[in-house]
Parts: structure tokens; C-alpha cells; sequence
């Protein structure tokens, strides 16, 4: 329990294209905007007496992952850098994973699946900064599903 | 394992156009010297931006200023230290650092009558 509130540092981020699934984690994570659900809006408002518009949750969009990794280009030491491009490239769907730390110690954690396929894959090379790499996912799936805390899947 | 201070010592130590003007044993990092002959060196980080990931802080020290103060009794001859200095350090990209020079500014210290040159760095450190 958490209630005086945490950090968000310590979130994992995890693929995996095998089945069943066998998390690869992602390392050097610099930021990362982690999705969730987001409904159209319907408006049911009808004629009447009533002073309000109305709405009904219409189709249900997951919004986007984004992560913004310190950069490792180099294949033979960051594989899993690496394998995303792969994946963008064969416009693969696989499994993602999301964990979110809900203690102080990182004992547990709150875990977000859905499937997607990588839509970005963009380097950023500073001339007097750090590299970064941007990634971001989209969601291509049937399910998004938010685990009750436990621990971690994710090497 | 190198700090970035020894780093910076051992490029201008082992750097002639620095050391023709200033021996090795006058290239200092801060503290109490005495009666140190001109022109010398005294170098220091001023500004550290640690790199935090999620999974803890990354091998990667950012000093977004670095600096490095010539002192000498005349202006050329710390004009031609200072020069020395960022031909030495600005674009050094070797394992453990990459610095680009920042800039470099001019003070006169009227009670001590010495010139005094201030040259900013930037320095990538991998750790």
C-alpha cells in the first residue's frame, strides 16, 4: 500500500511474440506513457424538459504506448532495441506487458496486456545531448486487461 | 574507475600546448594552494544531470558545465594557455568522455592583478 503516494520511476515494459508468452524486458527507460482506455462519446440527448445533454461510452480506443529509451544502437549489447525494429519492420502484432510499481520497495506491481504492433521506431541524435530512442506501440488486439498486484513477469 | 576530473587532468597533462605554458604539477583542482606561480590551471564540474531510467541511474554522467580557469599575470600569456586548453579538451570523444567547449569569458582580478580566463565545457562521462 501506497497511499502517501510513490514515484513513477520503476516501470517495466515487456514483448513478447512467443505463446504462450515469455516476457523480454526493455531496458533503459527513460519515459515512458503507458496506455489506457479511451471511449468515443455518443450524444443521446433527446427533446424533453431536461437541461443537460446526455452521452453514451461509444467504441473504446487504447491509446498509444510511447517510450523514450536511452539509446543503444549497437545490436550485440541492446538485442532487445534491436528486435523492435525487427518487429516494426515485419509489421508483427505480438504481446505487450506494462508493470507499474504499486509499493515502495517494488515488491509489486500492476500489470496492463494487450497485443499491438510497433508503429514508431525513431532514433534522435543530439549534437551535445544523449541519444534517445522513441518507440511507440499500437494497440491490435481483442483485450486490454489490468492484472490485480503481483509480482513481476518480467526478466 | 576515472573521475571526470582525472580525465580532464590527464588530457591537459599529457597535452604539450598546455603544458609548454603551464607544467602538469600547476593544473589543480580546487583548494587551499599557496603562492602557486602563474600562470596555472585550476579545473571543476560545476553542473552534474544524472541520466535516471526506470530500471535505476544509467552509466552515464552529463555535466552540462565544466569548468576549466586559467589564471595567468598577463593577458596573452592566458590567452594562449586558454586557447591551448580548448584545442586540447574541445572535441575529445575517447571511452570515458566527449567534451565540447561552451565558451570562455575574460575576468580581471584587480586585487590580485591577475588575468583571469574562464572556459565552460560540456562532458558526456560514461561511468
Amino acid at each position: 500500500m501506497a497511499q502517501s503516494g510513490m514515484l513513477g520511476s520503476g516501470v517495466k515494459v515487456g514483448y513478447s511474440a512467443a505463446s504462450p508468452v515469455s516476457w523480454v524486458g526493455i531496458g533503459q527507460i527513460l519515459e515512458a506513457d503507458i496506455p489506457g482506455l479511451e471511449p468515443d462519446e455518443v450524444e443521446t440527448t433527446v427533446h424533453g424538459t431536461s437541461n443537460f445533454r446526455r452521452y453514451a461510452p461509444g467504441l473504446i480506443d487504447v491509446t498509444e504506448l510511447r517510450l523514450v529509451l536511452l539509446a543503444d544502437l549497437d545490436e550485440g549489447t541492446a538485442a532487445d532495441q534491436d528486435a523492435l525494429f525487427d518487429y516494426q519492420a515485419a509489421r508483427t502484432t505480438i504481446w505487450w506487458r506494462v508493470e507499474i510499481p504499486v509499493d515502495r520497495t517494488r515488491s509489486k506491481c500492476t500489470a496492463l496486456e494487450f497485443q499491438g504492433w510497433v508503429k514508431n521506431w525513431m532514433p534522435r541524435a543530439p549534437l551535445d545531448d544523449r541519444q534517445e530512442l522513441e518507440v511507440t506501440v499500437r494497440f491490435d488486439g481483442t483485450s486490454f486487461t489490468k492484472y490485480e498486484a503481483g509480482a513481476t513477469a518480467i526478466t | 574507475m576515472a573521475t571526470v576530473e582525472t580525465e580532464v587532468y590527464d588530457i591537459l597533462r599529457a597535452t604539450s600546448g598546455v603544458t609548454s605554458h603551464c607544467p602538469a604539477t600547476r593544473i589543480k583542482t580546487p583548494g587551499a594552494h599557496q603562492n602557486l606561480a602563474l600562470p596555472y590551471i585550476v579545473h571543476f564540474p560545476v553542473a552534474e544531470r544524472p541520466t535516471r531510467t526506470h530500471g535505476g541511474l544509467a552509466a552515464l554522467r552529463i555535466w552540462d558545465s565544466y569548468q576549466v580557469s586559467v589564471f595567468s599575470a598577463d593577458y596573452a600569456t592566458g590567452r594562449a594557455l586558454a586557447d591551448a586548453v580548448r584545442l586540447a579538451m574541445d572535441g575529445v570523444t575517447s571511452t570515458g568522455v566527449h567534451i565540447q567547449f561552451r565558451g570562455m569569458l575574460h575576468l580581471f582580478e584587480d586585487e590580485t592583478q591577475v588575468s583571469h580566463f574562464v572556459l565552460d565545457f560540456f562532458i558526456a562521462e560514461a561511468l
